[in-house]
């Protein structure tokens, strides 16, 4: 079967699932009778995975009200194929998609500001073709559309966002785990940057207090960090598949902070190593004790 | 006749143009359009690139249709399928004379052009795209009128965004998108000498103003290559007794193969138009390949071949002079795209048709000037300050017609 069959086979069985309670099921087996509010999911099928983990969190329901207008926020940066994990799984980023529209949502918007062509990074990731099939709206940023807005906080002063997040009812911020040169990992709050316009890679001159700033001002209501594929040399570009490491997993909670501190630790790194999670912590953001949540883990 | 040439005239300009637009990522790794497909048949491109180079690339046994097309029916080229000529035509609308007895002699201009690029060619300069009417059209419109068409068309747009009135900016997004979508490029292109090559371009076009066709009867030298073909050609015009002697079709053709009056067709001069056909008021002139007279005076003139081809073949110690024919000298500005060849390989092919330019993702290909000294006029280099080389990226080498550019 072709990609997309494989995909939309793979999305019918995992919104039959839980819609039908059978993660649920599975879940309160788990040892929980209620909804978890941090998720680690573990499995081969990444669309699954990723329904399983928002499954545990309570359903999609929890987060998309109908007539709500969604962004889904997935990492798109590069001109890099999913092999190459620089970007987004394109199947996690359709899985969410589906979800959010069997949840009822009136518009689910997908898009990043990317850093190579816009073009080649839509295309190439292979989000711009899942998202689309799985009902989202892919557009490539417009310049015209960044809105100034004033942060006030650590490290920056105002910046432009993009009106389309700024808009939104629901905000749904999906990021690929890796090592990046300058923050060490770049998780869900790097990926924030995708919604920055202006010279935006001044702020790697004042990382760690530059992204907190964002995430205050940008407050998604659910991460999804996609570890189904990391990378663990080189990034945030990489390119070489020898850096690539298929975990299968995907992280979910309302705590972005909490999931930054858990995807540190798939590399490896203590989560105070990150110095922007310990700043976002004293900001209110989250927490970077993830263990303290309540949590919830399944494998398919 | 002349509507049905109009329609395939109209089918063809339509045609380049839309693989003029195709030559643009869509983000995959292939075009997936025949982009260069027009410059592929040209044959003036695939003499001189055999001269000057001594390789032909497979796309050009195109061109071989074309000459034997030429070789029996003359230059329905340039009647009926240069685009250049569709524009020609277009903007002569607006009122050139037609072919007068003022200028006799000047057709002769064009096969001198010819000569001196051919003689070029042999010695390995390659200057025929620059006035290749092909790759004229390619590079004016991708480094020139183009870039202005959209800067136009945004700026516009742009502003009504800027501006914000209630209703009319819902109207005019919703025609923005469509014009994004189907004419639009993707992002608003910007070249060195971009207005110099707007003006050329449209001062070549503006000559139809002085004449019909001008650049087509005196300065193309893909018509003077296909004219010099055309002498063999089976066609022949016949005009009848009937003949009344009013001119008309003198006064009409676009060639000015009939300068000598009726009964004087020159077939090297003809474009096959047929418009003579269709104006004559008693029918008498009439095309076929059996009856009629076919004849194709060419005076060149002994001294003047001479001239042209010893100007030809003389410019390329001239230019070799410069300083980057030096041993050891180069311009550590001058970054070839990838997948160049050799430098003195890469003169020797690229014909600056600016497809390359066009079709760059950032943007970052650009003409020279003198950064490769004046044999590398307009040839392609890389500005990082204006784009970076994206490194998966090979459509530069897809559409590069000589192969100075090997695809990655």
């Amino acid at each position: 079967m072709d990609r997309r069959e494989f995909l939309k086979s793979s999305l019918f069985a995992a919104l039959g699932f839980s819609t039908f309670g059978g993660f649920n099921r599975l879940v309160k087996q788990a040892g929980a009778s209620e909804r978890y509010d941090f998720m680690v999911a573990r499995g081969e099928a990444p669309a699954a995975v990723t329904a399983a983990a928002i499954s545990g969190l309570g359903g999609m329901g929890r987060f998309v009200s109908p007539g709500d207008s969604v962004v889904v926020k997935p990492n798109i940066g590069w001109d890099r194929t999913p092999e190459q994990a620089a970007t987004t799984n394109p199947e996690v980023v359709a899985s969410l998609v589906a979800l959010c529209v069997a949840a009822g949502a009136r518009k689910v918007k997908v898009f990043d500001h990317t850093v190579n062509d816009p073009r080649r990074c839509y295309r190439q990731s292979g989000i711009e073709n899942a998202a689309r099939a799985a009902g989202a709206e892919v557009s490539y940023v417009d310049k015209r559309k960044f809105r100034d807005v004033k942060l006030r906080g650590y490290a920056l002063n105002e910046w432009p966002l993009y009106s389309d997040v700024l808009d939104a009812d629901v905000v749904i911020n999906v990021p690929v785990a890796k090592t990046h040169g300058i923050a060490t990992l770049t998780l869900s709050m790097k990926n924030l940057m995708g919604v920055m316009g202006g010279w935006r890679f001044r702020i790697h001159q004042k990382l760690d207090r530059s992204l907190v700033d964002i995430a205050l001002a940008v407050r998604p209501v659910l991460t999804v960090l996609d570890a189904v594929r990391i990378l663990t040399a080189h990034g945030p570009q990489g390119g070489d598949p020898g850096d690539v490491k298929r975990l299968n997993r995907v992280i979910a909670g309302i705590d972005p902070v909490a999931v930054d501190a858990y995807g540190a630790t798939l590399f490896g790194v203590e989560p105070r190593e990150l110095a922007y999670l310990g700043i976002a912590e004293e900001a209110g953001l989250g927490t970077v004790n993830f263990r303290r949540l309540k949590s919830g883990s399944i494998v398919l | 006749m002349k509507t049905f040439r109009i329609i395939i005239q109209g089918f063809f300009l339509i045609l380049f143009l839309f693989l003029f637009l195709r030559t643009e990522s869509q983000g995959d790794d292939r075009l997936g359009y025949p982009v260069r497909i027009f410059l592929d048949f040209d044959p003036l491109l695939f003499v001189s690139t055999l001269l000057s180079s001594h390789r032909v690339m497979p796309g050009f046994y195109l061109s071989l249709i074309l000459i034997i097309a030429t070789v029996l029916l003359g230059r329905i080229f340039c009647g009926w399928i240069c685009p250049l000529g569709t524009l020609h035509n277009l903007v002569g609308l607006a009122g050139g004379t037609r072919s007068k007895a003022a200028r006799p002699s000047w057709y002769r201009v064009k096969y001198y052009i010819l000569l001196g690029i051919l003689a070029a060619s042999l010695f390995s300069v390659q200057p025929a795209g620059i006035m290749d009417p092909l790759s004229l059209l390619v590079r004016s419109l991708a480094l020139g009128i183009y870039p202005a068409f959209n800067s136009l068309i945004r700026s516009t747009f742009d502003a009504l965004y800027e501006l914000n009135p209630p209703v009319i900016v819902d109207i005019s997004e919703y025609i923005y998108a469509i014009l994004k979508r189907s004419v639009l490029s993707f992002r608003q292109p910007y070249f060195l000498q971009g207005a110099m090559f707007s003006a050329i371009f449209v001062g070549v076009l503006l000559l139809n103003l002085l004449e019909r066709r001008f650049w087509c009867k005196y300065l193309c030298p893909l018509g003077a290559l296909l004219g010099l073909l055309a002498r063999f050609s089976l066609l022949k015009q016949s005009v009848s007794e009937g003949c009344t002697s009013c001119g008309a079709c003198t006064e009409i053709c676009q060639g000015g193969a009939l300068d000598g009056g009726p009964g004087t067709w020159n077939k090297s001069e003809c474009l096959v138009c047929f418009d003579c056909d269709d104006i004559c008021p008693v029918g008498a002139v009439s095309f076929g390949l059996s009856k009629g007279t076919s004849a194709a005076s060419l005076n060149l003139g002994r001294r003047n071949i001479l001239l042209s081809l010893a100007a030809g073949g003389l410019s390329v110690p001239l230019l070799r002079t410069g300083v980057l024919s030096a041993e050891g000298y180069f311009n550590p500005r001058l970054i070839r795209p990838p997948g160049s060849r050799d430098e003195r390989d890469f003169l020797s092919r690229c014909v600056r048709c600016g497809e390359c330019m066009k079709v760059c993702i950032t943007g970052g290909l650009q003409p020279t000037l003198l950064d490769a000294g004046i044999e590398g006029i307009w040839t392609p280099m890389l500005v990082p300050r204006l784009g970076y080389c994206e490194y998966r990226c090979t459509l530069c080498g897809q559409v590069c017609p000589t192969g100075a550019i090997e695809e990655l």
